[in-house]
């Protein structure tokens, strides 16, 4: 009995910032998205923003465009981690443990300003080109910054990500795969054997984490996809901030229901990270 | 746990609970104070002003003349506050007045146009009080260019502080004539693609220069300087956005995407890339060359039949913390020297407000010529002004050009 | 035979990752000094402390803002570490039914982006007085912070046995005593971390701040994002490179202070990347 009041007391203070700050942020924002807006007059509820922003061209447009920008950024970021780590793994612990923290620990925004400087059309990238003669004019060069492709916005997530996923599974690599590794050497198994049959599937688990969570927060990403993004279509994120902003305040509710549908979105995820961590638990 | 269910439980009605009424009414109740009261009152106080933050030499101005004159002559201590754009500060005021909150922690901010317009609408703004400052009697209130803001009545409600004039810029080395109307942009862009673009509205300029896109394609002015008129605008815009999405395949990045700001065109022309670009301020040429930053082939030019000129203000919050402080303060940016030296084209360069008829000899004296021959002249621009549509015509058009030309 | 060309492979790949890495500095610090660079020169034609008199000006912005920064966000990582701990000691240190949901409760604010609750809860900041406060902009960063704390010292706490505690106890020390002369010093490399990541977190910030500061609440992040959205690529680099600043510092510290093993490896949290 005073194991569970214990318990409780020692959880209290978390779950009241998480409670207070977070989910009655998040309850605000539903509730406003319902139309409640006493001071603009509007006291009816309604579904009437979610319809209007579901239906709507924009709200796919920036879906589509969100789910593109954090799938091809945790694609990518997988790939490159996983090859990075099987490259890495003969080298000294230390030193890769430094140059992978650094990206991990720099600011995001660092990061795009920095990589924005070496793609863009006037950065690091067209002056070599065009000291290579490959280039004359800077629109010669191909548009990297508030592109279709969003390429500078994935290049800055990448950067950021490949060295956390490498370090996860070069901490999975280090334990019980190089183990079961080295026994399927002695049975004689080749490179690629040993990889696909034997190190694969021990760290796919703590990969596919991985990978959740990068999906997950570059889905909900504000910061980078605002600096360096076009015009139109925006993702989601950035389509809501735009609607917060608007002086039409009969805006507010289809800003609220864009940050409810992240929300939901995002927690989707958070619980499939939940129950693939709590096999990985137990298994 | 039921603690923290409480809590959310609270946080979520605070949201709800309806603004009071109350706090509305202080915007509409003008100054009745003498201004040697206000002046007292004002001393040893700190003021804060808001505004757009994206050009350096305004920064300079206020920073650097503005703030240590106001310190020094009334022992007031200015604080600027940059905004990424006017709107925010409006919309920081719309969500103040919503949650009733009576003591803010804008003083004074730098506004025109829709933005007053909007805020004047949702009475967020004190007043009437601007008519009575001792500066006034160099303005010309009877003016429709100064009592009306893009045809919004101003009564009282905001200070003039300066004058801008939409002008388009281009790099002599690399244009040979400039087009100035809207068929000879077409021309040029079809003969020089990518190198022109306009920032995407709402920007300012951007909102600009769509605006003398309506003037030029449909050939008129007049319609819309009266109220708005939802059939003239469905009947009328369609030419507007025609132009523009005709012109999108021959921009920078094909109109994929737009500069976001003002500043990013101007990134781009300091770069090369684009070769033509526009601004509401006359002397930001010759000041960018001055500086370096622009070629010095740079030149400054009108569109055929005149280009928007407007005047920018100054207005109160309804909650502003300190309201003599702030009238003290937008009394010193009407003065005759402080405006003397904000037209001063190494600096920020912004034209005066004030009817030069009125100031005294001496002082029209000091009021530079624009030298340098990345400028014009104060006749040419004079005698090549229209007037600033309604704002109500205006917001449409930026709502027809998002869902028009921008989405195509 | 295998073991020195793979050796051999790791060290061109570890030498490619660092450039990689490196890259995007470059740029920063050749316009942190830059004076004319204009396109298509390889270096700046003429070099320039502007950059670097603007961040030192007196009576300058940056000074201000690095301070605001540096007392949020100090503030932010003990508050969170306060809070965290204790959830991580009942997470870690127990097993009881409901751990699950808690632990849900406990990740979703890691996930879900901040940006949708705080708009959420903008407006009753604003009636509360908290909106252009450093107090509102510190309580808003601790919706990120938080969770990661609670998680990292959920690890820290999972590992240990309580059996040092038990001896304590069985020679007469009270809860207290040992919680502090036992339990801290164990889990004081652990929670170091912790803090540092949630200092991170907080340094990092930029949305949260500017919608609840209200653009009153200046930080280094709200400085560099204006001048990035701006046109002058100096003043940029050089508020880049001073934000990035305590990053490496705090790398550099934690490496020198820290056993390796407690600062990561992938191991026990695998979130633990989500810094900033």
């Amino acid at each position: 009995m005073g194991g569970r009041i214990k318990i409780a007391l020692l959880l209290t203070p978390a779950m009241l910032v998480i409670g207070v700050l977070f989910a009655g942020g998040l309850v605000s924002a539903v509730v406003q998205s319902l139309g409640y807006l006493p001071a603009i007059g509007q006291t009816e509820i309604s579904l009437d923003a979610y319809r209007e922003v579901l239906t709507g061209e924009d709200f796919l447009d920036s879906f589509l465009l969100t789910v593109y920008v954090a799938g091809a950024s945790t694609i990518i970021s997988t790939i490159l981690a996983v090859l990075a780590a099987l490259v890495l793994r003969r080298s000294s612990g230390r030193l890769s443990a430094i140059v992978f923290q650094l990206p991990i620990t720099i600011p995001h925004l660092v990061a795009a300003v920095g990589i924005a400087l070496v793609v863009s059309q006037t950065g690091l990238g067209a002056r070599l080109a065009a000291a290579l003669g490959l280039i004359g004019e800077p629109k010669e060069f191909p548009a990297l910054l508030y592109d279709r492709y969003s390429v500078g916005i994935i290049l800055t997530y990448v950067w950021k990500e490949v060295p956390f996923v490498t370090l996860v599974v070069l901490a999975a690599l280090r334990g019980v795969a190089g183990e079961l590794e080295d026994v399927a050497r002695t049975l004689g198994a080749s490179a690629w054997q040993r990889f696909w049959y034997v190190v694969f599937p021990v760290i796919s688990p703590g990969i596919i984490a991985a990978s959740l969570i990068v999906f997950a927060f570059t889905f909900g990403a504000f910061e980078v996809p605002y600096l360096l993004g076009k015009s139109y279509p925006t993702i989601l994120p950035v389509m809501a901030y735009n609607e917060y902003r608007d002086i039409d305040l009969t805006a507010r509710p289809a800003a609220m229901a864009i940050n409810v549908l992240i929300a939901l979105t995002t927690a989707v995820f958070a619980a499939l990270y939940l129950r693939l961590a709590r096999n990985l638990g137990r298994g | 746990m039921m603690v923290a269910l409480s809590a959310t439980l609270s946080i979520s009605v605070a949201a709800c609970v309806p603004a009071g009424s109350e706090a509305g009414d202080a915007g509409s109740q003008g100054e009745n104070r003498s201004f040697a009261e206000i002046q007292k009152e004002a001393s040893g106080t700190t003021v804060d002003l808001s505004l757009y933050g994206g050009d350096d030499a305004i920064n300079a101005y206020v920073d650097d003349y503005v703030t240590p004159e106001l310190k020094e002559r009334y022992g007031i201590t200015l604080e600027r506050t940059p905004l990424p754009d006017t709107a925010d500060a409006v919309n920081k005021l719309l969500n103040e007045k919503q949650a009733a909150k009576e003591e803010g922690t804008i003083d004074l901010v730098w506004i025109n146009g829709e933005n007053f317009a909007t805020g004047a609408e949702a009475d967020i703004w004190f007043g009437p009080w601007a008519e009575k400052l001792p500066n006034a009697k160099y303005v010309d209130w009877e003016s429709p260019s100064i009592n009306r803001d893009f045809g919004y009545p101003v009564e009282g409600r905001e200070a003039p502080w300066g004058k801008a004039q939409f002008v388009m810029i281009y790099d002599s080395e690399k244009v040979e004539g400039p087009p100035k109307s809207l068929d000879e942009l077409g021309d040029w862009t079809e003969e020089n693609p990518g190198h022109f673009t306009y920032p995407a509205p709402p920007d300012f300029t951007g909102n600009a220069f769509i605006e003398q896109v309506l003037y030029g394609a449909t050939g008129q002015v007049e319609p819309f300087q009266k109220p708005f008129d939802e059939n003239v605008f469905d009947q009328k815009s369609p030419e507007v956005y025609d132009f523009l999405n005709e012109l999108e395949s021959n921009l920078w990045r094909e109109g994929e995407t737009y500069p976001q700001s003002q500043a990013k065109l101007e990134e781009l022309y300091q770069n090369g890339e684009v070769y033509i670009s526009m601004s509401y301020n006359p002397q930001l040429a010759q000041r960018q060359v001055n500086k370096g930053l622009y070629p010095e082939s740079t030149r400054t030019y009108l569109l055929d039949g005149g280009t928007l000129n407007n005047t920018h203000y100054l207005a109160i919050p309804f909650n502003g913390p300190n309201k003599s402080g702030a009238q003290v303060v937008a009394n010193f940016l009407q003065s005759p020297e402080a405006q003397v030296e904000k037209q001063d084209p190494n600096g920020w360069g912004d034209l005066t407000t004030l009817d030069v008829d009125r100031l005294p000899k001496n002082t029209q004296r000091e009021l530079a010529e624009p030298e340098g021959r990345a400028t014009l002249s104060t006749r040419e621009l004079q005698e090549n002004r229209v007037p600033e549509a309604r704002s109500e015509w205006l917001l449409e058009l930026e709502d027809g050009w998002q869902e028009k030309v921008l989405k195509e | 035979m295998g073991k020195g060309a793979g050796t051999k492979r790791s060290n061109v790949g570890l030498l490619i990752v660092t450039a990689l890495v490196t890259l995007p500095f470059v740029p920063l610090f050749l316009w942190a000094f830059a004076g004319e660079w204009r396109f298509p020169d390889l270096l700046p034609t003429e070099w320039s402390p502007r950059g670097i008199s603007y961040l030192l000006e007196p009576g300058g912005r940056v000074l201000g803002a690095t301070i605001n920064s540096l007392l949020i966000g100090v503030s932010v990582a003990v508050a969170s570490v306060v809070v965290g701990m204790p959830a991580g000691m009942a997470l870690g240190g127990y097993e009881w039914r409901m751990k699950g949901a808690v632990i849900f409760v406990i990740l979703l604010p890691i996930l879900v982006p901040p940006l949708a609750s705080t708009m959420g809860i903008h407006l009753t900041f604003i009636r509360l007085g908290l909106a252009d406060t450093m107090l509102g902009v510190f309580l808003v960063h601790l919706v990120p912070t938080v969770p990661y704390t609670a998680i990292i010292l959920t690890s820290i706490f999972a590992e240990r046995t309580g059996e040092l505690e038990e001896t304590a106890r069985t020679l007469g020390a009270g809860p207290w005593q040992a919680f502090r002369y036992v339990t801290l010093p164990e889990v004081a490399p652990g929670v170091a971390v912790a803090g540092l990541f949630a200092f991170l977190i907080s340094w990092g910030q930029y949305i949260l701040t500017l919608l609840i500061g209200g653009g009153n609440v200046v930080t280094l992040p709200m400085l560099l994002f204006s001048a990035a959205s701006g046109n002058d690529p100096v003043v940029t680099s050089a508020l880049a490179i001073v934000f990035a600043l305590p990053a490496v510092l705090a790398l550099v510290v934690a490496l020198r202070y820290l056993k390796p093993g407690t600062l990561d490896e992938g191991r026990g949290f695998v979130g633990l990347g989500k810094v900033s």
